[in-house]
């Protein structure tokens, strides 16, 4: 092998030698003296480097089949090489041009351009041409003799395609208008699309019509979930105290007091779901605004960032009591970085003014812990900002930018000492949430979170939707491949959209990364928590996406196009969320039809232990709650704080097979099954294990058991089911007729579990 | 033979792939200084990351095969590194007839358009030649390169556009070429 890389070495310097020496024999046509030497070089090298490779290698098919094609490749390569330098020196106008600089000492654009003028260039190439077989003369007209090099011009008008350079020369001419050779030889500033107040109003409500259509639903619905019923629990029987502790546990204190802070005036669902919903548009409404004023989108581009972070159906769990306080620190989070591009903006107080309000806001919304990891993108943006405001040459502009914004730098650490600090976990949760860093982020982690949480969102509609998504990918495949650029510039900036926005969505996944959370699920309530920062990065990417196939399309389709896409993806979005929502309902509805019927029995009333048997799933979220919620909830909906309650797993009946995390170690199906009781020792370690054993002091284990089994009763879709709940809620007939109305959403079967037989001696 | 060559190609269309969306995000100007720095970062980007990926993680199979195969094999990686460093060179020059729409090119489809027929010399109209397309544009490309500088209205060498000029009077001196050949 050494032997070939040898040989494959000295190529280029015989191909030269020989070019050279062929030039200066008399006669020498130097328009051919460099495919003259290119056909002895192949011919010389390609048989050589083969009989080395034979003696080598053998002579197996594959191997000599990769080696021609190799050598012969190598050696065309070379010769093209010599070939393209050679006619450079004979007749690149970039190279004329310096000469002819530098022969006069200096010149002019003008004179330049009268020097290689049109008739100038065609009197040089027509001769060329027909010296090399390209063209010919016939009746003194010029005919065109080969065709190779137009169809090799083909293949570069290809090549510019996908280099997104302009096809034709004409089409690349407006691309130089903003060229930087003035008469006076000084640099045109770029036009910037700025701020405009008025227009950013106009759209502000746009935004919030928009928000109402997508997330209206959420205000007439009364469900809660997961942690929503500890939440409800808490506050139905002021377990305060338990709370506190339990927060200090987690080292989230400051949730206590934002759930204190709500319940002291308005407590209830709606409070939490209307917050909740203000938090969220405020949020995406501010980011917009941070977007615009830093000049990253355009104000157009603004409103469909807006729809699209709006819409994206990222955390699904909005409106939930447990995550107020989540959405509250990233609504925070884009207020501070709104004040703090403003304050860049602003002069001398109301500058100095809005800094600080912003840096209060920021330490506010560090709560909010993921934010301290995403602060890194606002930082870099920050930076950006202020570099557009500093004057100078780089690096020296460059520092004075970063040198300005130091304060905020140092915001994060210092939150972080104070939560180390003050914050710090104990308890059950000491181990939790500690950053660790794994290379699984990299190859389990973020594969899964753009599968789960990125990409499956916009896949979420039924299956006869698919022939029209198809549909649309194909023709936006094809608008994208069929027209060339129109408009380069353009489409340049939306293509730095795309990474950037990526670059954000991977901001907002990393903080969870960090801490192991690797397998997220698209439905998981898990899951929903830790997509908030997705809608972000999500919607900047799309404004992207949706700038180069409408830079693609041309001015005249390009925009119709868009507006069809933008349409068709908000709707979907939508969808997903109200679908969701009634999803949410459905089960609340059950859930409420099922305490109706506990609190309605009198043998349930001595009852301590309610074992749930599901027999009437609920498909598309984790189907059983752990022992934690469904007690909560029976006692917040029952108002009786002495019963324990828990699912029992039913793989037959359930779809989506997970065990919840009080099973497992215990065995309690088989103990359920042949009809005995559970002891209470094992009752007491699952109490221990949902790690707020002290909400649930009035908790008798030692009392009777039950195992109700839950039927479907009239049977019906989800959707259906939430919208006939809603209907009795807001539009009852009577007094009774949501108890009516539950009373038919499910059966019940019970019986009450036997003490255990006697040890075997 | 088989490990060279797809080695060296593979190489090539990782860089083209480097080079193409790097002229989709932002098109340089000084492209002759872009493509060969694109074209010689990005094998060796990819030969250090694959040895660092491996030293972190050695269960990633893709990373470990390629530092494996640089390490055992250096002969081979050679060649096809020479492969692809001579693709990688013709495509540099070539792209100057990718970007700079080649005037014999646009003459000779503009005398196809006149086929069978053909057309008479004085009668050859080239729209597409155009002034900012001959020279102004090679102006606005040589000023970005620093070759050329502008001062008030008159153009100037560099000291970067001396060393070209005196690079290629040197070519021409060795190959024999005479000036105005």
């Amino acid at each position: 092998m050494a032997a070939i890389v040898l040989l494959m070495l000295l190529l280029p310097f015989f191909v030269c030698g020989l070019n050279a020496w062929l030039n200066r024999l008399p006669g020498a046509d130097t328009h051919l003296t460099p495919f003259k030497a290119g056909a002895v070089a192949l011919l010389s090298f390609v048989p050589a480097s083969m009989l080395i490779q034979l003696t080598t290698f053998g002579a197996s098919p594959d191997e000599l089949l990769a080696g021609i094609i190799f050598t012969s490749l190598y050696g065309v390569c070379v010769v093209f090489f010599n070939w393209f330098v050679f006619a450079l020196s004979e007749a690149s106008m970039h190279i004329r041009i310096l000469t002819v600089i530098h022969q006069s000492g200096s010149t002019t654009v003008k004179q330049l351009q009268q020097q290689f003028n049109k008739d100038t260039i065609i009197a040089y190439r027509v001769p060329k041409l027909i010296s090399v077989g390209q063209l010919g003369i016939e009746d003194g007209r010029l005919v065109v003799k080969s065709h190779l090099v137009i169809r090799f011009a083909a293949v570069l008008r290809f090549i510019r395609r996908l280099l997104a350079i302009p096809a034709r020369p004409e089409l690349a001419e407006h691309s130089y208008d903003s060229s930087p050779l003035t008469s006076s030889g000084s640099k045109t500033s770029p036009d910037s699309d700025s701020f405009n107040a008025q227009r950013w109003r106009s759209y502000l409500w746009r935004l919030a019509l928009f928000a109402a259509l997508a997330h209206g639903l959420l205000l007439f619905c009364d469900y809660r979930i997961w942690d929503g019923w500890i939440i409800e629990n808490i506050r139905q029987h002021s377990l305060w105290a338990g709370a506190l502790e339990h927060y200090s546990q987690a080292g989230i204190q400051h949730h206590y007091f934002i759930h204190r802070f709500v319940n002291l005036f308005s407590p209830g669902t709606f409070t939490y779901k209307a917050l909740s919903l203000i938090a969220y548009v405020v949020a995406a409404l501010a980011a917009c605004d941070v977007l615009v004023r830093s000049k990253i989108l355009r104000m157009e581009e603004s409103l469909m960032f807006g729809f699209i972070c709006l819409s994206f159906p990222a955390m699904k769990t909005l409106g939930e009591a447990a995550v107020l306080p989540y959405v509250s620190g990233y609504a925070l989070f884009f207020v501070a970085s709104s004040l703090a591009v403003r304050a860049v903006q602003e002069r001398a107080i109301t500058a100095a003014l809005l800094r600080i309000l912003s840096i209060l806001v920021f330490l506010l919304s560090f709560t909010f812990y993921a934010m301290l990891v995403y602060f890194a993108a606002f930082f870099a943006l920050l930076i950006f900002v202020r570099y557009q405001y500093c004057s100078g040459r780089n690096p020296a502009r460059l520092f004075r930018a970063v040198l300005g914004a130091t304060d905020y730098a140092f915001l994060p650490p210092l939150f972080w000492l104070f939560k180390i600090t003050s914050m710090s976990t104990y308890g059950f949760y000491k181990e939790y949430n500690q950053p660790k860093l794994s290379s699984e982020i990299l190859t389990v982690a973020l594969p899964n979170f753009f599968r789960e949480a990125i990409l499956r969102p916009f896949f979420d509609f039924p299956a006869g939707m698919w022939p029209i998504l198809a549909f649309v990918l194909l023709a936006a495949t094809c608008g994208m491949i069929m027209f060339p650029a129109r408009a380069p510039s353009r489409r340049d900036k939306s293509l730095l959209l795309i990474p950037l926005g990526l670059g954000l969505v991977v901001l907002g996944a990393l903080p969870f990364f960090l801490v192991g959370r690797f397998l997220f699920d698209y439905t998981g309530y898990d899951s929903n928590n830790y997509t908030l920062l997705a809608p972000v990065g999500v919607g900047v990417t799309m404004v992207g996406i949706f700038g180069v196939i409408k830079s693609c399309l041309g001015e005249r389709l390009g925009p119709k196009v868009v507006r069809v896409s933008l349409a068709l993806l908000v709707a979907q979005f939508i969808f997903v969320w109200n679908n969701q929502r009634l999803h949410y309902q459905a089960r609340s509805a059950k859930e409420h039809a099922f305490c109706q019927e506990l609190a309605a029995s009198p043998e349930m009333k001595n009852v301590s232990v309610v074992v749930v048997q599901d027999r009437y799933p609920t498909p598309r979220t984790d189907p059983l709650y752990p022992l934690s919620v469904v007690t909560s909830m029976i006692q917040a909906e029952t108002g009786d704080r002495s019963k324990l309650a828990f699912f029992l797993p039913n793989q037959s009946s359930i779809s989506e097979t997970r065990i919840p995390r009080d099973f497992g170690e215990l065995g309690l199906a088989s103990r359920q099954a042949s009809g005995f009781r559970i002891r209470k020792e094992d009752l007491d370690s699952m109490l221990i294990r949902t790690t707020i054993p002290f909400q649930f002091p009035q908790v008798r284990t030692d009392g009777p058991q039950v195992v109700m089994v839950i039927y479907p009763g009239v049977k019906m879709s989800e959707q259906k089911l939430a919208l006939k709940y809603l209907m009795a809620k807001f539009f009852p007939a009577s007094p009774d007729t949501m108890s009516f109305f539950l009373g038919r959403v499910l059966e019940i079967d019970g019986f009450l579990l036997q003490p255990p037989l006697p040890p075997i001696p | 033979m088989i490990s060279s060559l797809a080695l060296g190609l593979g190489l090539f269309v990782a860089a083209w792939i480097v080079h193409a969306v790097v002229w989709r995000v932002r098109r340089p100007l000084a492209y002759p200084i872009w493509l060969p720095a694109i074209f010689i970062s990005t094998p060796i980007g990819i030969c250090l990351a694959s040895l660092l990926v491996t030293a972190w993680n050695p269960q990633l199979a893709a990373s470990a095969y390629i530092a494996d195969f640089i390490i055992t094999a250096p002969w081979i990686t050679v060649a096809g590194l020479m492969l692809y460093f001579a693709i990688a060179a013709c495509y540099t020059c070539g792209y100057a007839g990718i970007v700079e729409y080649s005037p014999s090119a646009e003459i000779l489809q503009a005398v196809e358009k006149h086929m069978p027929h053909g057309i008479e010399m004085n009668e050859l109209e080239v729209p597409s030649l155009t002034e900012q397309a001959l020279t102004g544009k090679r102006i606005y490309h040589l000023m970005a390169s620093r070759m050329i500088e502008q001062a008030g209205s008159r153009l100037f060498l560099t000291q970067n556009g001396k060393r070209v000029v005196g690079f290629w009077n040197l070519y021409r001196a060795v190959f024999g070429i005479k000036q105005g050949q």
